[in-house]
């Protein structure tokens, strides 16, 4: 028998309205059904304007649904007054570009904001300080550091410590690898997949960056105008690049590439995703 | 190219340049040639000297040792300023801080308006501008209402109205989605096409590869100065400098490991797939 | 149901009401519109008499009516402010200095003591701030912030020669109206990552201190940030050779025509005979007149 799972976050037909009631009003969001499991990567991919960020800002109750709501672990952040608070220690949300809302003059203050903000003992803020540090490979002597005078994949890697900190169940992150040089994003890519190897935690993870998508996502959404255009795994989504370049999206470059051959002829697969498989599609066309 | 008698558009002679006392160098002895008509791209890692030189170029900066000479005139010379930033125009990263005026056709005059260009040709080149990167119809807009595609092909308008030789662009597309993206660099391309030479930086090698010429920098100092095949051949080079091949290419190098004998050279997906098609209908008749 | 959550600070909106629709106030000249306000407000000051006002806010009420803009937006923020205004009005009535012992006294008892004419400051202050804020409305509906300044630049253009930087105190006040939108965007970022993390920007609605207390880690960053946004604007600024006021042309041109011309000699007008009536006591004859009416 299957067991019945209940999602982490679950999205029931969300909707809102910018600015709502005044001249410049825009739905941002339509209806929006979605869902989180314990141990996957969800992606969640669209056009400027599609309305990613405002959905994200819902999953930690920094926006309340106008209309539909939002459950995270049986709360219901539409019904949740004070309780939001705790919402936001299962669900932890990094924004993009986190460098620019780094606050506090030393490191270690920085990433012990939200603990401190939970009320928990010096002891316990001390030990989750050294641990999320450590997660993002920063040496916990940099706690005494100046903010000021990390690089930028540093002060990225101190934001991401400060929501880690929180020890959160679901991370929520806003183009984690934006502006990133190469070597950074791969460290970042690789201190997310570390976080979330031991099964009991989500993530979702919102990004133009569709290499970002194929490495790290199991199933994705697809955002245009407010609406879910498209849900599936990682490999039926991208499988649709038609549909994607169409309407602006980007699709991983193994796809586009099969993308283009299909339409000179060539019998290939469409759910290719890695450079890997689109290499071995091109072999095979070889051997046939 | 032949190398006439006539002095090169920019010209940098053992530029040098310390932000503070007791730091090391940004730029360690740049000599640099850039002809009228080039299109350029500047890559390296981050702390590399990027945006440092593009400062330059225009006496944001000037050098702490050696020269840099726009069209003959030297930037430390305090007469020539208004002439060499009329002729080198810049776009900066961010979209917002660089639109000065609440209203978009007020923002593209500000330039002109400041070297007192009279008001008929003032109006004109305006209209000039905002037609040559597909704004004019937003001209009476609010400015803070607009995307940050919007606002960087704004940015250009601005530098435009100038009448530039030159167009300088620090990482003019690092904030922006893909779709953004793809309408600035055609705009670009149609500018330079008429003639206007382009000098970018960026982290994107697929936006990089769309240069005729790569230059980069590592540690200030340049470290190779090429055209885009030649520069993303030499594998040790691109390890060095903390950049990674333009998508083409690496996904032409996967292909190889599964065919033996393809190489291709394409820098862009539909170039590839071109190659791939040839490679595949000349089976095993591949010529180089 | 429809909650506004506590952290739309309205980056996307226009600063000030403007709401535009197209009405012939909305295309008068902003110069013609600050002098206008100007001697609104001068006249409101000057004529104390209640006849007067009442000219006043009838040629105001009719100016509201030609912007095209709904009238209740006008008069919704007098719902609050009318309330105080009543309170503060009922203690000049009672409590007006005793210097004035003129005018007839209608109610004495102990150290209350009401005459006509502290009745009448006080009708008169109510009168005054309410012509006072209507007069504002009407014209913030229909002027932009950029419409405002380049006004204001204009008209004081000609003190430019002998020395007034008005180019720059413009373009000083043009930044940072050009700057709100940004920091409040910046403001509402900061305010976001901070609430991600824990912290409590809105649920203890009648703790104003606490309130205060909590936007305090804001205030750094914050400053941080704009500091590097000025440094940017600067940068650009001087990309584009911005070196002052002098010699520059200009690409905005304010044209005055025939409605601007008439509407200056109507609110001249207006103001004349506002000015006139108080000047001619004309209040103290229908003062009369009303007790007249009142004792038959």
């Amino acid at each position: 028998m299957i067991p019945f799972k209940t999602p982490l976050i679950g999205v029931k037909r969300l909707s809102h309205t910018y600015l709502a009631g005044t001249d410049l009003s825009v739905d941002s969001l339509k209806n929006i059904d979605l869902e989180v499991f314990r141990g996957e990567t969800v992606g969640i991919i669209g056009p400027a304007g599609s309305g990613k960020s405002t959905l994200l800002q819902h999953l930690n109750g920094l926006l309340r649904p106008q209309r539909g709501d939002v459950w995270v672990k049986d709360i219901s952040i539409l019904h949740s007054g004070e309780e939001i608070r705790t919402v936001r220690t299962h669900v932890g949300l990094l924004f993009q570009n986190p460098e620019n809302q780094l606050f506090e003059q030393f490191a270690g203050d920085d990433v012990a904001f939200g603990p401190r903000n939970m009320g928990l003992s010096t002891e316990e803020v001390r030990r989750r300080v050294k641990n999320a540090m450590e997660m993002v490979g920063l040496p916990f002597s940099y706690k005494d550091r100046l903010t000021a005078h990390l690089s930028l994949g540093e002060k990225r890697r101190l934001a991401l410590a400060g929501v880690l900190a929180m020890d959160p169940e679901v991370l929520v992150l806003d183009e984690p690898t934006a502006s990133l040089d190469p070597d950074g994003r791969r460290r970042l890519l690789h201190i997310l997949s570390g976080w979330k190897s031991s099964g009991t935690k989500a993530m979702v993870i919102a990004s133009h960056n569709m290499d970002d998508i194929v490495e790290t996502s199991d199933r994705v959404y697809v955002l245009l105008r407010g609406k879910i255009a498209l849900a599936g795994t990682t490999r039926q989504v991208f499988s649709g690049v038609d549909f994607l370049l169409h309407n602006d999206l980007a699709v991983p470059v193994a796809s586009e590439l099969m993308h283009y051959l299909r339409k000179r002829g060539f019998p290939v697969s469409s759910e290719v995703l890695t450079d890997r498989e689109a290499a071995q599609e091109v072999r095979g066309l070889y051997d046939a | 190219m032949q190398r006439t008698r006539s002095e090169p558009l920019i010209r940098t002679t053992g530029l040098h340049h310390i932000y503070r006392e007791g730091t090391s160098y940004a730029l360690d002895g740049i000599d640099l040639e850039i002809e009228a008509g080039e299109y350029i791209a500047v890559v390296g890692a981050n702390g590399s000297g990027k945006s440092t030189l593009l400062m330059h170029l225009n006496a944001l900066l000037l050098p702490t040792s050696g020269d840099v000479m726009i069209a003959g005139m030297n930037t430390k010379n305090n007469q020539w300023l208004r002439e060499i930033r009329s002729m080198v125009g810049m776009v900066f990263q961010s979209p917002d801080t660089q639109i000065i005026a609440t209203i978009v056709e007020e923002d593209v005059a500000f330039g002109p308006e400041n070297i007192g260009v009279p008001e008929q040709e003032l109006r004109h080149r305006v209209v000039q501008a905002l037609r040559a990167v597909g704004l004019y119809k937003l001209r009476k807009r609010p400015s803070h209402l607009l995307s940050a595609g919007q606002k960087q092909l704004l940015a250009i308008a601005s530098a435009l109205a100038m009448h530039p030789r030159c167009l300088v662009l620090d990482e003019a597309t690092s904030m922006l989605d893909p779709a953004s993206r793809r309408s600035f660099l055609e705009t670009l391309a149609h500018l330079h096409r008429q003639g206007m030479t382009i000098v970018c930086s960026t982290h994107n090698m697929d936006e990089a590869a769309l240069a005729q010429r790569i230059i980069v920098l590592s540690k200030g100092k340049v470290i190779a100065d090429g055209n885009p095949n030649a520069i993303f051949s030499r594998r040790e080079l691109l390890v060095l400098a903390n950049i990674e091949p333009p998508s083409s290419l690496r996904l032409a190098e996967k292909i190889g490991e599964y065919l033996y004998g393809f190489y291709s050279s394409a820098l862009t997906i539909t170039g590839l797939a071109d190659e791939v098609d040839a490679y595949l209908r000349n089976k095993g008749s591949y010529d180089q | 149901m429809r909650e506004r959550s506590e952290f739309e600070l309205f980056s996307k909106l226009s600063i000030g009401q403007y709401i535009p629709t197209g009405s012939v106030i909305h295309r008068l000249d902003p110069r013609i519109k600050l002098i206008l306000g100007i001697l609104l407000i001068a006249t409101a000051v000057l004529a104390g008499s209640v006849v007067a006002i009442l000219i006043l806010l009838s040629s105001v009420i009719l100016g509201l009516c030609l912007t095209r803009v709904q009238l209740r937006l006008a008069f919704t923020p007098l719902k609050f402010m009318l309330f105080f205004l009543f309170i503060l009005a009922v203690i000049q009535v009672f409590t007006i200095p005793q210097y004035r012992t003129d005018g007839t006294v209608l109610l004495h008892r102990g150290v209350v003591k009401v005459t006509t004419l502290s009745l009448l400051s006080g009708t008169l202050l109510i009168f005054r701030f309410v012509v006072i804020v209507l007069g504002l409305s009407m014209f913030s509906f229909s002027t932009s912030t950029t419409e405002l300044l380049h006004g204001i630049e204009h008209l004081l253009r000609p003190l430019e020669r002998i020395g007034f930087p008005a180019h720059e105190l413009a373009l000083t006040v043009h930044i940072s109206i050009r700057f709100l939108p940004i920091l409040a965007g910046e403001a509402e970022q900061l305010m976001k990552a901070q609430a991600s993390r824990g912290a409590d920007f809105g649920y203890s609605k009648w703790n104003f201190f606490r309130k205060i207390r909590k936007m305090l880690p804001l205030l750094l960053p914050l400053f941080i940030v704009s500091l590097k946004h000025a440094q940017h604007m600067a940068r650009a600024m001087e990309s584009r050779c911005y070196t002052g006021g002098a010699g520059r042309s200009h690409f905005v041109h304010l044209h005055t025509g025939p409605s601007d011309y008439s509407a200056l000699l109507f609110g001249c007008a207006v103001s004349a005979s506002a000015l006139l009536v108080y000047y001619l006591a004309v209040d103290e004859a229908v003062g009369r007149l009303l007790l007249n009416i009142l004792r038959m």
